[in-house]
């Protein structure tokens, strides 16, 4: 399991929910870094998975 | 009476900016001794120059928004005295245990703590406050984000570049920038907590206007230049403890991961004191160094390190807020 992948996804989802307790002129933030978390996991789950088919 | 009083309390305010200094400032030289660029006698003195000429660089918002965290009507000497006193205590608690929590969030917690105890939860300022709360989450992880792709980028420009000598040469030069502009945004977004606690508390005793809270840089003189000098002699005196968690328990930091680290926290501040939310240095430089330990692998950080930071964090403002709460029942009483 990629434990990096599952930290972003965590994080993601914590800027996802925080974002709704969030002053709207600064919603954003939270908006941009739980996308931006999110592609994180996504790039960290292929460089796991092309390790694994690397044998590495 | 009342003016040997205010003068006291104001005095409290600065070596609270000193033990800021000393407390937090060391988080601006931690990467950069721990990775052996510079010996930790010349690392305090950069980082408090940096600290000091802060005030020239940046906006005063964070100041304004912190004079406003409490009603100024009900801003007294007793309220203020309390509230600083709850920070301290807790700063020094934490400090003593070594553990990497935030002055700033201390100082909020007394502040709210003593406002509450006097005036009851309406006077608190919700809106400070939930800007504040929800960045103690956005900050560190702001700071780990930038860390990751900061360093995953520069890692794939330098790779093809077989001269690893250069390259760590380039990136120690390079830390003198990143640990310059780090300091810069800690000198700014901390010191004017301070300037704030004290503005509130002179308007609140009718020695300054109120306009000074609702117009931008426009606090005497004086009190900027006195909370810049305090917590620049508290970053020379540093707090040595609390280097050694940051710098290499949490990770192992090379000159390049330090450059990345201290540069996205660098960045987390700056963006926050142009957006006038007071964030704490720890959060966001421990959120650079874990986002740089990560992009190498999870088990290079320290998450055992990383958990206690974590919990000292949900506490500090409950903490300070409690004992603020009892120093101003007990300062009450007395007077």
């Amino acid at each position: 399991m990629d434990r990096r992948a599952v930290f972003f996804v965590c994080s993601s989802f914590v800027c996802l929910l925080l974002s709704l307790v969030t002053p709207d002129a600064l919603r954003w933030v939270g908006y941009t870094l739980a996308i931006g978390y999110a592609v994180l996991a996504g790039a960290s789950y292929l460089d796991f998975l092309s390790r694994q088919r690397g044998g590495g | 009476m009342e003016t040997a009083a205010l003068v006291a309390v104001v005095a409290i305010a600065l070596i609270f900016d000193f033990v800021n200094g000393f407390h937090d400032a060391a988080n601006s030289i931690a990467t950069v001794v721990a990775t052996r660029v510079l010996k930790p006698w010349q690392a305090v003195i950069w980082a408090a120059f940096w600290n000091f000429i802060a005030f020239a660089v940046l906006p005063l918002k964070v100041a304004n928004e912190i004079a406003k965290i409490i009603d100024t009507n009900v801003v007294s000497i007793g309220l203020v005295f309390a509230g600083l006193l709850g920070a301290i205590f807790w700063n020094v608690l934490t400090a003593w245990l070594g553990l990497p929590s935030s002055s700033s969030h201390a100082l909020i917690g007394g502040m709210v703590g003593a406002g509450i105890a006097k005036g009851g939860v309406h006077v608190v300022n919700l809106d400070v406050l939930q800007k504040t709360a929800v960045f103690i989450v956005y900050s560190p992880l702001l700071g780990l984000f930038l860390g990751f792709v900061l360093v995953v980028g520069v890692m794939w420009l330098v790779h093809r570049n077989r001269n690893k000598r250069r390259v760590n040469r380039t990136f120690r030069s390079l830390q003198l920038v990143s640990a310059a502009a780090f300091s810069l945004g800690h000198g700014a977004n901390d010191a004017q907590k301070t300037m704030g606690i004290i503005a509130a508390l002179l308007v609140g005793a009718h020695k300054l206007d109120a306009s000074v809270l609702t117009e931008p840089d426009s606090l005497p003189l004086w009190i900027v230049l006195s909370c810049h000098l305090a917590i620049a002699l508290g970053t020379m005196l540093g707090g040595w403890r609390i280097v050694r968690t940051m710098g290499t328990k949490l990770t192992r930091l090379q000159p390049m991961g330090g450059v990345c680290a201290e540069s996205s926290a660098a960045a987390t501040l700056f963006f926050a004191s142009f957006k006038g939310i007071p964030v704490s240095t720890t959060h966001t430089i421990t959120g650079g160094i874990v986002g740089v330990g990560s992009a190498n692998r999870m088990s290079a950080v320290n998450w055992n390190i990383a958990r206690r930071v974590v919990w000292a964090w949900v506490f500090t403002i409950p903490g300070a807020a409690l004992v603020a709460m009892l120093a101003y029942w007990v300062v009450a009483a007395v007077s």
